[in-house]
């Protein structure tokens, strides 16, 4: 909804306070900044009518849109240390980070005094690598920002920019992405058109100025050729570049990074500029090939025209007739951060260990329930084929020295398994250095195949499609790269190329044998950063829905009791129809459980099954999705069932668990929640638990919200289970 | 009037002010900033937010509020 449709929506409505109020509920699973604006104007309007109705309405409803309105009426009413907290309370609401809130946000936090908190919100903006659009209108703001904090940066650095465009419209854009990455830059610009004379010139202000680096981008004007023929000019073009860098060597001591010419918008001669011997289009390329070629030892080449696959065409008729600006304004952040790519090469800050996860990242699909065969890699499927050309991508970035780890929450050997069997796999045990597999969490994870690599959190990139376990990483190690993306392997594959974070300037050949020298297996340990996973799981904001299983869960439930594995105290299976029988019989108790999230709703993600005998339930099947392991959902579930269980008048509870290859991750769930073992361990390995209801006291869930309140469980005459609730 | 309400949105965040107050007849003079480079901002966080495109002469000679609400309406 943009900002026309909006006040139409609320022109049209007899009552705007129900047009408010509905459009809250009707959105209230999703966020996006064009509405929230568009509707803010039409909210304060409101809320200047009636203040009270106004906030009675948004508290009616918990979603990040109501809470950010709260926070624009707080900054409407000068209440900006509410708007900063409502702000972060709104972010916290949504699944992924969005630069628009974030450095509003910063802004509040400036406004407040707390300038830490100002550059981390920034910081954390510009990393989501915003358009330009974002550098256009908070330009100003990044700009005072940047220069305040040039002081507290980690490192320093001088750079000039030259050139025949006005590049001093380009450097705040180039400043911004030094400070994203921890660099304080200090940027010099030549005057208009004198570029060449300050290099010339032993005692120009550009000597003086000392840079480290010296940024050359030329465009096509530079040159000037004719549609044909320029073949002289095109030669003495590069020689008089070749001169200049000379002298950048001789009167000082700067890595020069040359950006190639771009292409020229227009061809007046049509293909006839590419194929003949001196098109002009055919000696651009010459010339750039050349440039390579001729480039002294510390310098590096860039080619223009690359920069155009992420914004758009790198040079703008219309901006060049404007201003000479180059380059195109839209692909500005780009450049940019292509810049400081080659700076954190230079200076040693390259990333230089890739850490990955396995499910849903190399590979479509979860190896421990969906089985080697299940999982989707290669042909003929178009997803299987995007994760294998994430693969490629990298075994190419291993191939060049970047050392492959991974961090995948699964049995080892699941885990491994793709790697030794799977034949469409790219990505092999060889290839990675160490290889972690288990149940603890990530940052645990990632820390300890950091120890154990030497490598420092600051070069490591890590990359996962899900946006709980990125959330966790940045939060607990924000020394490590995040990758963001929308959990797709394209988007995976596009976002760790566009984050440039591995970019080299040479390769040796100790790059291309590193990989060897880091073979170590890992071992498994459990975390234990308990205090701050109890906060980080509060803050994801859960809610278990759950009820007696009925006919619209029947299908839903019967798939995750043949399907589930891993999770699974018994693996007892059953077809739809046995469930459906068991379901009229009083002596069964079923019950489902479904979660939500900050990140969306995770569907029926639990099954518990018992046995009604006399004063003891026995549990048949206590199963649950894999996918929101570690956050105490199974704790949540028992506590259900003991809620049940005492309320039948039951006494006792008891189980078994019987081992499979695939259920170790439940060995100890029994003791956990309390039972106590009874009677020997089997020859199968089956072991007996009961739990006297009265001692245990019912396992804790502080984090997960009940939100079946309404449910009321009553058995009628003839012993079938109804559950009356909203569900 | 929303578009005034967008527009004191824009012009508080490329002037960096939180405070600032705007009307119909705020022009070029009476913001201490607004220059040339302030002017290509202020024309490109306009189109972007208001989905319109200026022509050339509407996006270097608009110089005040009043000015840029006429622009926008004319296009949408």
């Amino acid at each position: 909804m943009n900002r026309e449709s909006a006040a139409l929506f609320f022109d049209c409505a007899e009552d705007r306070w129900h047009a408010l109020s509905y459009l809250l509920r009707k959105t209230a699973d999703r966020f996006s900044m064009e509405m929230a604006d568009a509707i803010v104007p039409e909210f304060l309007r409101l809320a200047a009518e009636d203040n009270r109705r106004a906030t009675d309405i948004l508290d009616a409803v918990t979603a990040p849109l109501s809470i950010y309105l709260a926070a624009r009426l707080a900054i409407e009413e000068k209440r900006l240390a509410d708007a900063f907290t409502l702000i972060e309370n709104a972010m916290a609401h949504l699944p992924r980070p969005v630069p628009e809130l974030l450095v509003r946000h910063a802004k509040l936090a400036r406004e407040t005094g707390d300038s830490r908190c100002a550059n981390e919100s920034l910081r954390a903006a510009l990393m989501t690598r915003p358009d330009l659009a974002f550098y256009l209108r908070h330009g100003k703001f990044i700009d005072k920002l940047v220069r305040a904090a040039e002081g507290t940066q980690a490192r320093h650095c001088k750079i000039a920019v030259l050139g025949d465009a006005s590049l001093e419209l380009f450097s705040p854009t180039l400043r911004a992405s030094c400070y994203r990455d921890g660099i304080g830059a200090g940027i010099y610009c030549s005057e208009f058109g004198s570029w060449r004379q300050d290099i010339l010139d032993p005692t120009s202000a550009l000597y003086a100025f000392d840079p480290e680096f010296v940024v050359i981008a030329l465009t096509h004007n530079d040159v000037n050729l004719p549609p044909e023929g320029g073949g002289n000019v095109a030669t003495q073009y590069v020689r008089d570049l070749n001169e200049l860098y000379e002298k950048l060597e001789k009167n000082g001591s700067a890595k020069i990074i040359q950006f190639g010419l771009n292409n020229p918008p227009h061809a007046s001669w049509g293909g006839l500029e590419e194929q003949m011997k001196q098109g002009r289009r055919r000696l651009l390329s010459k010339i750039n090939s050349e440039l390579v070629d001729t480039l002294p030892p510390n310098a590096c080449f860039i080619d223009s025209e690359r920069i155009s696959n992420s914004g758009g065409p790198i040079f703008s008729a219309e901006q060049w007739h404007r201003a000479r600006v180059y380059p195109a304004r839209e692909v500005a952040p780009d450049f940019a951060d292509a810049i400081t790519a080659r700076i954190r090469a230079a200076l040693g800050l390259s990333a230089k260990l890739l850490i990955v996860d396995l499910d849903n990242t190399l590979w479509g699909g979860v190896v421990g329930e969906d089985g080697l065969d299940g999982i989707v890699i290669g042909a003929p499927d178009p997803r299987g084929e995007a994760y294998l050309e994430l693969q490629r991508y990298i075994k190419d970035l291993s191939e060049r020295g970047i050392v492959l780890a991974v961090c995948s929450k699964n049995n080892e050997d699941d885990a491994r398994l793709p790697f030794q069997k799977h034949d469409m796999m790219i990505l092999r045990e060889d290839d990675i250095s160490v290889f972690r597999a288990d149940w603890s969490d990530k940052a645990s994870g990632i820390t300890d195949i950091a120890e154990t690599l030497k490598l420092g959190l600051e070069s490591i990139v890590f990359l996962d499609d899900n946006p709980m376990e990125r959330d966790w990483v940045r939060e607990q190690l924000p020394e490590v790269s995040v990758v963001e993306n929308d959990g797709s392997p394209a988007n995976m594959l596009a976002a760790l190329d566009r984050g440039m974070y591995f970019e080299n300037l040479r390769i040796t050949d100790e790059d291309r044998t590193r990989r060897d020298s880091y073979m170590v297996t890992a071992d498994l340990r459990q975390a234990t950063a308990e205090n701050s996973l109890e906060n980080f799981l509060t803050g994801l904001d859960m809610r278990c829905e759950h009820g007696d299983v009925d006919d619209l869960r029947l299908a839903r439930v019967s798939q995750l009791v043949n399907k589930t594995n891993q999770f699974n105290l018994t693996t007892t299976r059953y077809t739809e129809q046995q469930i459906a029988e068991m379901l009229t019989s009083p002596g069964w108790w079923w019950h489902w459980f479904k979660l939500s999230d900050r990140y969306g709703d995770h569907g029926l993600i639990g099954v518990i099954s018992a046995q009604r005998i006399t004063t003891a339930w026995t549990i048949d099947l206590f199963l649950m999705s894999c996918r929101v392991l570690g956050r105490e959902v199974e704790n949540f579930m028992a506590a259900t069932l003991w809620d049940a269980a005492q309320n039948a008048g039951a006494q006792e509870l008891r189980a078994t668990y019987m081992p499979t290859s695939k259920n170790t991750l439940v060995e100890d769930l029994l003791p956990r929640l309390g039972f106590k073992p009874h009677g020997a361990r089997q020859s199968s390995g089956a072991q007996t638990y009961t739990c006297v209801l009265a001692d245990v006291p019912a396992p804790r869930h502080e984090s997960i919200v009940d939100v079946s309140v309404d449910d009321i469980i009553s058995e009628n005459l003839d012993g079938r289970n109804i559950a009356q609730s909203s569900a | 009037m929303t578009t005034l309400d967008t527009l004191t949105e824009i012009f508080r965040d490329v002037f960096d002010s939180m405070s600032l107050e705007i009307s119909a007849d705020t022009a070029i003079d009476d913001i201490e900033d607004w220059d040339s480079v302030a002017q290509v901002n202020l024309v490109l966080s306009i189109e972007s937010a208001f989905g319109v495109r200026f022509s050339l002469d509407q996006a270097t000679g608009t110089n005040s509020v009043g000015g840029f609400i006429a622009a926008i309406e004319e296009l949408t």
